[in-house]
């Protein structure tokens, strides 16, 4: 099946990165942030006299081929917004949360500001008082770690208060633990042929587990590829509390109680194994600690299974069959596996099935990817430089490392979210006063507990936020605000993962860019450790040191941005079955990239660092175990589904989007409604001992009658003359992560029950909101 | 041919409910809130067997569908059809387009005059 399906006009849709059409300037570009979203599509941009006029999708894009989402097609109402802000603006931080105190600067007296600050908190506590805090889904995955540590010399870069690492970072280790390099499910995304590849091969079942691709599009993967699959003979089986329209169409829908994954991963690997269905060659050749697996899948038989996880024993069993029956089958995984306490030995049961049944790194299986990364490589770039004052740089010292093994162990690139909460709270193990805040909105979202972390960082002597419009977090907590730029005005590259693509300014305002920001801020505070002259010199400084398996540079020192730009895409070599061809290990041998070589489903890694290093399940807390507890708080929450109109809390000023979805919604069963009596369309308050919030409730018949799904990322843009105080735009009216503890991670720090609370409703009868976009 | 009508075939059993066709559409034609050249209708879900769940969406033109005749006459597809993330609708003579009628869930529209 091609890509796209039908004739493409070449005199419209050409192979250049440029053109002139009309009155119009066409450039064909990469759409990669901000707004956020992690896919980075191919679009065509057309612009007149500086401004975006339209955007349509490119159909000679690779990986969605002239398909666009509804946020894409939005695009020339989100960069031409009248909320954006172009100027930066400080504020007396003894006003904070103070609306009329913003004052508008220029970028130098920003700068100067910021430098001066700077200097006064480095005079007084020392480099590591600096915390540089990111975001996700914006172009920002390898900026905060160089602004930490090359320009402000501090190790303290992380997640803005995402508790226990819990997004993708979880998952990631489980793959680099246990197989050595990050895997996905094959939709023939890597090679540039697509689904035409010779050697591709579609996958007769794929597993949809912990997410929904289609509206999620997470970690670089088109969910509508699983449709491609869909309409080419793929049958689905899909795991999920709560039915989606992919559950619908699969052959098996499994309604899993939230938190279980990891007993339902260990019933079907105990039933593949009992039922003789697992790959004996692959087993055999490329895995060690088979018999451990064994040994500790036995303890999951299916009655026990089903017991845990509310499925029928009958169910897992014919889905167990199903998946380790079809040749190949994938599994597309999701965030879900990061969200509850023990998500981790869950995700590596799912992994181990990948391994159990021989589909890794096979065609239409869970291909093993060690290109496009970027983020990665440029971290380790930065975090081997010299701080400001020359000396070899100590990541020893950044928050977390006394606390977790695996940042002693060198597994964790940055600081830990947790730790820098507790390190502003206590001032243990050293004092943090400075604070610069990239792509994150954690008031909003990705923090949890965020009226205790509003009173954290208010304790900073300085706290700095980059946005493109105001949010609740600038406008509570920031003293400078410097305005970014948006997607439309940025050099940069997206490959997350094949191919390459380049990004283009189209458009020039007096917003900056992220890298921009960065290089402005260490030409003046430390022109040593910023040898670039500009954003275009540090993107292709960051290319010339990404890196293949045994260390080569893949681009040549020669390679320019212009080279990618006019290519468009560059797309890194890629095979199947690298571990056969020796392409995954640094010493070429064939094997994996592991201490064994093997594949491991007993982890040598995760034995190191203290963890169990097999896969795992532990109860969390629910009614089966503890039914007093719950008495007053019955129902299962589960939170952070996506729509299809937001990224996260952005795009809530969106008029267009907001038609869609004028409100948050919180859906439950009629018959959880009726119970409380609460009808379709009321305010619902959602509590629990940590707070309350509102949301309207939408019945969805197919989830189970215990469990409810609240949205997250609410805030209320149109808000806008409400926003002095403790509440700026409305934010804790609904802002689920308020029920959401942080601290309260999984074992190695990782993974955080953002997706395991119990609650109650009630219905709201004293909020009636109303809504008027504001322009 | 002068008279030859054209139209959208839509394979619904695969459409996605993503709001695509609906959000393109209100951008090429500039409707304002509440108004639309497509629209999206929800079928189920329903439970209709154990097991076994009916869900569907179903993107249907309105009055408003001119059929994207400016781009059509640039030599670009309806925008709707460009962009469908699902790449379920097609446009093209009807009678071409009957003639591809020949699974389960589609529909074929003929919104113009």
């Amino acid at each position: 099946m091609p890509r796209c399906p039908r004739p493409i006009n070449e005199e419209l849709y050409r192979d250049e990165w440029i053109w002139q059409e009309g009155e119009y300037t066409v450039y064909r570009n990469c759409q990669y942030t901000a707004p956020g979203c992690h896919n980075g599509c191919g679009v065509l941009h057309y612009v007149k006299d500086n401004k975006l006029v339209k955007i349509e999708g490119d159909p000679k894009g690779a990986l969605s081929n002239g398909r666009l989402c509804m946020r894409c097609l939005a695009m020339e109402e989100m960069v031409n917004h009248p909320f954006r802000i172009y100027n930066p603006m400080k504020r007396d931080p003894a006003k904070r949360g103070d609306d009329d105190a913003w004052e508008v600067i220029t970028w130098d007296e920003a700068y100067d500001l910021y430098v001066e600050k700077a200097e006064e908190i480095l005079g007084k506590y020392g480099k590591k008082s600096f915390c540089i805090l990111g975001g996700t889904g914006r172009n920002t995955t390898w900026q905060f770690a160089a602004l930490a540590t090359t320009v402000m010399g501090s190790p303290n870069y992380t997640f803005g208060f995402l508790s226990g690492n819990s997004c993708y970072v979880p998952r990631m280790n489980v793959c680099f633990w246990m197989g050595g390099d990050v895997m996905v499910a094959d939709c023939a995304q890597c090679v540039e042929e697509g689904y035409d590849h010779p050697d591709y091969v579609n996958p007769e079942v794929c597993v949809i587990w912990c997410c929904n691709p289609i509206v999620s599009n997470a970690d670089g993967f088109f969910g509508h590829w699983i449709v491609d699959l869909m309409r080419m003979g793929t049958k689905l089986i899909v795991i999920d509390p709560r039915l989606t329209w992919m559950g619908a169409q699969a052959e098996y829908y499994l309604q899993i109680k939230p938190g279980t994954d990891g007993a339902l991963a260990l019933g079907w690997i105990n039933v593949i194994i009992a039922e003789d269905l697992y790959d004996h060659d692959f087993v055999e050749k490329w895995t060690y600690g088979f018999d451990q697996l064994a040994a500790r899948a036995a303890e999951y038989p299916p009655e026990r299974v089903a017991e845990i996880t509310g499925i029928p024993a009958d169910l897992i069993v014919a889905s167990a069959r199903r998946y380790a029956t079809a040749k190949p089958a994938s599994v597309q995984w999701g965030l879900k596996f990061d969200q509850f306490k023990n998500g981790f030995g869950a995700a590596m049961g799912c992994a181990a099935l990948w391994a159990l049944t021989g589909n890794i790194d096979v065609p239409g299986g869970n291909i093993v990817v060690n290109t496009g990364f970027i983020s990665g490589d440029a971290r380790r770039m930065f975090s081997g430089m010299k701080n400001t004052a020359g000396e070899e740089f100590d990541m020893t010292e950044r928050l977390g490392q006394d606390e977790f093994v695996v940042e002693q162990m060198g597994l964790e690139p940055q600081a830990h979210p947790d730790s820098l909460l507790k390190a502003l709270e206590t001032g243990e193990p050293y004092p943090i006063k400075f604070l610069f805040e990239q792509s994150s909105n954690f008031l909003a979202n990705m923090g949890a507990d965020p009226q205790r972390l509003l009173a954290a960082v208010r304790t900073v002597d300085f706290f700095v936020v980059t946005d493109y419009y105001m949010t609740p977090t600038a406008a509570a907590c920031a003293d400078l605000f410097l305005p970014i730029a948006m997607s439309i005005e940025r050099t940069g590259c997206r490959s997350m993962f094949n191919p390459t693509r380049a990004i283009s300014p189209v458009v020039t305002t007096n917003a900056h860019t992220d890298e921009d920001i960065v290089l402005d801020i260490g030409h003046r505070l430390n022109p040593e450790g910023t040898p670039w002259a500009n954003a275009t010199e540090f993107w292709e400084d960051v290319l010339h040191n990404i890196r293949d398996q045994a260390g080569k540079p893949y681009y040549p020192p020669d390679f320019t941005f212009d080279d990618l730009r006019e290519k468009m895409y560059i797309w890194e070599p890629f095979e199947y079955r690298k571990y056969e061809k020796g392409l995954l290990r640094s010493d070429g041998q064939p094997g994996f990239s592991t201490p064994t070589g093997r594949f491991e489903f007993y982890s040598l890694t995760a034995e190191a660092a203290g963890g169990d290093p097999l896969p795992h399940y532990v109860p969390e807390p629910n009614k089966t175990a503890d039914p007093e507890a719950f008495e007053e708080y019955p129902l299962y929450l589960t939170t952070g589904r996506r729509s299809w109109e937001f990224f996260h809390s952005e795009h809530r000023h969106l008029k267009s989007m907001r038609e869609f979805h004028p409100w948050p919604r919180v859906e439950m069963t009629q018959e959880t409604a009726d119970k409380y009596g609460i009808q379709e369309g009321d305010w619902v308050l959602i509590e629990n001992p940590r707070g309350s919030v509102r949301e309207k409730c939408v019945i969805n018949p197919s989830m189970h009658p215990d469990t409810i799904m609240a949205e997250h990322g609410w805030w209320y843009p149109e808000r806008r003359d409400d926003i002095s105080g403790d509440n700026p735009f409305g934010v804790f009216d609904s802002n689920i992560n308020q029920l959401v503890p942080m601290e309260d991670y999984g074992p190695l720090g990782y993974c955080a029950p953002y997706d395991t609370q119990m609650c109650r409703i009630s219905k709201c009868t004293d909020y009636h909101p109303t809504y008027d976009p504001g322009y | 041919m002068e008279n030859t009508r054209y139209g959208l075939l839509i394979d619904y059993e695969f459409c996605t409910g993503c709001h695509t066709c609906e959000t393109a559409c209100k951008v090429e034609h500039g409707f304002e809130t509440g108004l639309w050249g497509i629209q999206l209708k929800e079928i189920g879900p329903q439970q209709i067997g154990p097991r076994k769940w009916d869900w569907h969406y179903l993107p249907a033109p309105t009055a408003l569908c001119d059929l994207c005749a400016d781009r059509v006459a640039e030599g670009r597809w309806p925008t709707c059809v460009h962009h469908c993330q699902a790449q379920v609708i097609e446009y093209g003579p009807v009678e071409e387009l009957a003639a591809r009628m020949d699974k389960q869930f589609m529909v074929l529209y003929t919104p113009t005059a």
